[in-house]
């Protein structure tokens, strides 16, 4: 049987056979040449064509040593991938997917790629598997190309080079696998011909027809779930929402109701012409007309007015007086995160921060050493802060998703403390909407 | 190159066209490009954040002008310019030792509600005299690696306002291509010079001898047998400033912007007279065939005069592109091959393609001791160490003389 399967080989991201092997259907002739290409994800479907003879894959002997025990209910999760070895865990923020996900790692044994959704993520998550393994652990994104026996790419990257080290590995990990999505991005799935898929997500996506999302069709159905109510109070500390209205300077009122009137009078002007004249239509306007682009600006002005009211700055100077536990301040903006930084000198978190830099403010945070520090919404997902008791929020958008990631980020349990979140909103402002359409996610609902 | 979100591109039907200033309809360009490399020229010590906002008031009140024009123009200039590399190390650690000297004697606050906090101005004076410098230049300097904040160190500058709107129009085209699903080119001359840029972008390609005697090329992406896909899109841009430098060219792209059956399609062609930003490179595969072409200029009194641009050998479906042709004074052409830097699959890969192609007078030279593996071809092979030389050649030219 493996003599008929000698002549598949990987080409970048695909099969390539002179004669296709399995179900003929998922073959497809391979332009210019008399050979037959099918995605690599198909591996497993055709009976495994490249298997551990000829894929590049390899054991590796990972000790377990270094890896926390698990809960019953990670244990739980574990057993239930390994049924099928490829499907997806649907775990809340808080609850230990990183354990589970080294611990299957651990036990599959073989050359294993994690891939997560930011830089940010790809460091934290390398960090923890280099302690947890006790060794080297591969890099590939931000510029850096390091192939090691365990790897972990972003998933920008990932769907970039798969085509070159899809038959690499044998255990593909998708850390917060809801953002498989995209042409491109699935890419990294679909290029790879690694027969071991898990993903792992606190709020997995849904089709409106209930047919598998794309994730599912190339990672695995879900698998395993457990709802974010069951694991607050034994998982995850207890919390309390606390609201903490502010109001525009004087000054800010002013400037603020002016842009409003440009924007009112902007959409009155166009809806005597056109009465569904709508943002949209401003939106497509403004790269052709200068009104609607002068009305398009004045609304992000507004924004950005609600969004650096220096009233907040005076609440978080409140608040932070009043704990003495260490806190974390959300920011809807890297502009705002600056302002807060600058003004308290306080560790700010963004997008572009450098590795060094993020690992020694968490470190620095985790020893205690930092009392507060400020981030933009890369913290939403995934990064671990330890001992967070106190979270604030100012701005942001109005999705539930992010609110979830949120409360997971200072959710952790530590002792009986209970843990506290503010919102900061500017009254009277199109921000007030916003927070309550936040808090109608699952993770607010008491 | 721009990002996929400052294209602009227009479509009718079948058709798509990018954004295109032409002097006719935007004849008041070459003013406004003017003040917008008169803003960069000057700008050195500006935040970009700075420099972009004063690009944006050189379009104030322009109508019929997207936004994503003017934020192309911003990348454009940036494209030129030196911010300093991502070299924000120095900001990074100035911030970590203020935070940490901050650490202990946090709070800070302006209203003390507590005994634990601390005043902020008198903290950060502290800090200041502990750092050795004015607090003003220690919070101008505390982001200063981030991306909008970062300053303008020398600015390269475009040979005249009209060299800009060059590069807008061949960036508007290359952006178009971005979400090409694959680009056929017909031309009757200058392939070497397009094969070798599609080559350097990684693409695969087809090559048909048309009736009228032009070549056709397909290029595109390998996972383009499995599906419509614009993965290679930013491939397929690469070989546009090639493309524009060449003459006697039509270009065809299926453009996939969203999920349609029928993808609008990019026609484009020399009579459309784009200009490219480049001129057109001699078309060198590498360092080694450079220097081989210059040792045979300076060699000189040879029968044989080398030619660059080489001749295309076909064999039904498929092609060869020889290194170069050697022409006799007789007329007789010879073509040289030359295997410099390979890997056991370009070996695979170069004997298959010459195996097609046996019969023709093709001279091969190799480097060091895999002349083995092309033995059994037929062909003549001269092998090198380090360069080849001229008189290497001599020989083996001899016998093509005779035969």
């Amino acid at each position: 049987m493996s003599g008929s399967y000698q002549k598949v080989r990987f080409e970048r991201g695909g099969l390539v056979a002179e004669e296709p092997t399995g179900d003929s259907k998922l073959w497809k002739p391979l332009r210019g040449t008399s050979s037959w290409v099918t995605n690599a994800s198909n591996n497993a479907a055709l009976g495994l064509p490249l298997h551990d003879g000829n894929a590049g894959w390899e054991r590796i002997p990972l000790q377990s040593k270094n890896l926390n025990p698990l809960r019953p209910d990670q244990m739980r999760a574990v057993e239930a991938w390994e049924t099928t070895r490829s499907g997806i865990l649907v775990m809340p923020t808080g609850t230990g997917k990183t354990e589970v996900a080294m611990h299957i790692t651990q036990r599959v044994g073989f050359h294993t790629l994690f891939i997560a959704p930011t830089r940010a993520l790809s460091y934290q998550l390398a960090y923890r598997l280099e302690q947890g393994f006790g060794m080297r652990v591969g890099f590939i994104g931000d510029n850096t190309f390091q192939l090691e026996p365990i790897s972990v790419a972003t998933y920008k990257s990932a769907a970039l080079k798969m085509e070159h080290i899809g038959s690499y590995f044998k255990l593909l990990v998708f850390d917060e696998c809801h953002h498989l999505g995209g042409d491109m991005i699935l890419d990294s799935a679909r290029m790879s011909a690694a027969p071991y898929r898990l993903g792992l997500t606190a709020t997995p996506s849904r089709t409106r027809t209930g047919a598998p999302s794309a994730a599912e069709q190339l990672i695995g159905p879900i698998c395993f779930e457990i709802p974010i109510s069951s694991a607050q109070g034994s998982i995850l500390a207890r919390y309390g929402l606390v609201r903490v209205p502010v109001f525009l300077t004087d000054e800010e009122k002013k400037e603020y109701d002016a842009l409003g009137a440009i924007v009112r009078n902007h959409m009155a002007e166009r809806r005597k012409e056109s009465p569904d004249y709508s943002w949209e239509d401003v939106a497509r306007a403004a790269s052709r007309d200068a009104e609607a682009r002068h009305a398009f600006r004045a609304r992000l002005k507004r924004r950005s007015i609600e969004d650096h009211a220096s009233e907040k700055l005076n609440v978080i100077e409140d608040l932070i007086q009043e704990h003495t536990q260490q806190v974390i301040i959300f920011t809807g903006s890297n502009k705002m995160a600056r302002a807060v930084s600058c003004r308290f000198l306080i560790p700010c978190l963004l997008a572009s921060t450098m590795k060094w830099e993020r690992e020694r403010i968490l470190a620095g945070y985790g020893a205690g050493d930092f009392q507060a520090i400020v981030a933009n919404k890369i913290l939403n997902e995934g990064i671990d802060v330890p001992k967070a008791k106190v979270g604030i929020v100012v701005g942001g958008t109005g999705s539930p998703k992010d609110a979830t990631q949120r409360l997971g980020r200072i959710l952790r349990k530590n002792g009986e403390e209970t843990a506290r979140l503010y919102e900061v909103v500017c009254k009277e402002t199109g921000e007030e909407q916003r927070s309550r359409k936040r808090r109608q996610g699952d993770a607010y609902k008491r | 190159m721009l990002t996929k979100d400052e294209a602009i591109f227009y479509w009718q039907g079948d058709r798509i066209e990018p954004d295109r200033l032409k002097t006719q309809t935007h004849a008041h360009y070459p003013f406004l490009a003017a003040q917008m490399l008169d803003i960069y020229q000057t700008g050195a010590g500006k935040m970009r954040s700075e420099l972009w906002e004063a690009v944006r008031s050189v379009f104030h009140g322009e109508v019929d002008c997207p936004s994503r024009r003017i934020q192309a123009f911003c990348s454009l200039l940036d494209e030129k310019s030196d911010f300093g590399g991502r070299g924000g190390s120095d900001a990074a650690r100035k911030r970590m030792r203020v935070f940490e000297l901050a650490a202990a004697r946090h709070p800070l606050v302006r209203v003390s509600s507590s005994l634990l906090s601390h005043d902020e101005n008198t903290v950060k004076a502290e800090i200041s005299r502990q750092m050795g410098e004015a607090w003003e230049d220690i919070e101008r300097e505390l982001f200063s690696d981030v991306f909008e904040l970062r300053r303008l160190r020398k600015f390269a500058g475009y040979a005249s306002p009209e060299a800009l709107l060059t590069r807008y129009n061949e960036a508007q085209l290359q952006a178009c291509l971005y979400s090409a699903t694959e680009v056929k080119i017909r031309t009757a001359r200058d392939y070497r010079a397009i094969v070798m840029a599609a080559k350097r972008a990684m693409l695969m390609h087809e090559t048909r001898k048309m009736p009228d005697g032009r070549m056709e090329f397909t290029f595109y992406g390998p996972a383009a047998s499995l599906r419509v896909t614009r993965r290679y899109g930013v491939d397929i841009a690469r070989i546009i400033p090639t493309l524009l430098a060449c003459s006697e060219w039509e270009m065809e792209a299926p453009i996939q912007i969203r999920k349609w059956e029928r993808l609008p399609v990019l026609k484009v062609s020399s009579s459309h007279r784009y200009q490219s930003s480049r001129e057109l490179q001699p078309a060198f595969d590498s360092k080694l065939e450079e220097d081989f072409s210059a040792a045979w200029a300076k060699a000189g009194q040879h029968k044989w005069r080398l030619e660059r641009e080489s001749d295309v050998l076909f064999r039904g479906q498929k092609a060869f592109f020889p290194d170069f042709t050697l022409v006799h004074n007789t007329g007789r052409r010879v073509y040289l091959e030359i295997a410099g830097f390979w890997t056991p699959e370009y070996l695979d890969a170069k004997c298959a393609t010459l195996k097609d192609f046996s019969g023709e007078s093709i001279l091969l030279a190799v480097r060091g001791n895999a002349h083995e593996r092309f033995n059994g071809l037929g062909f003549p092979v001269v092998t090198f160490r380090k360069s080849l030389s001229p008189d290497a050649l001599i020989p083996a030219l001899a016998a093509f003389e005779q035969a």
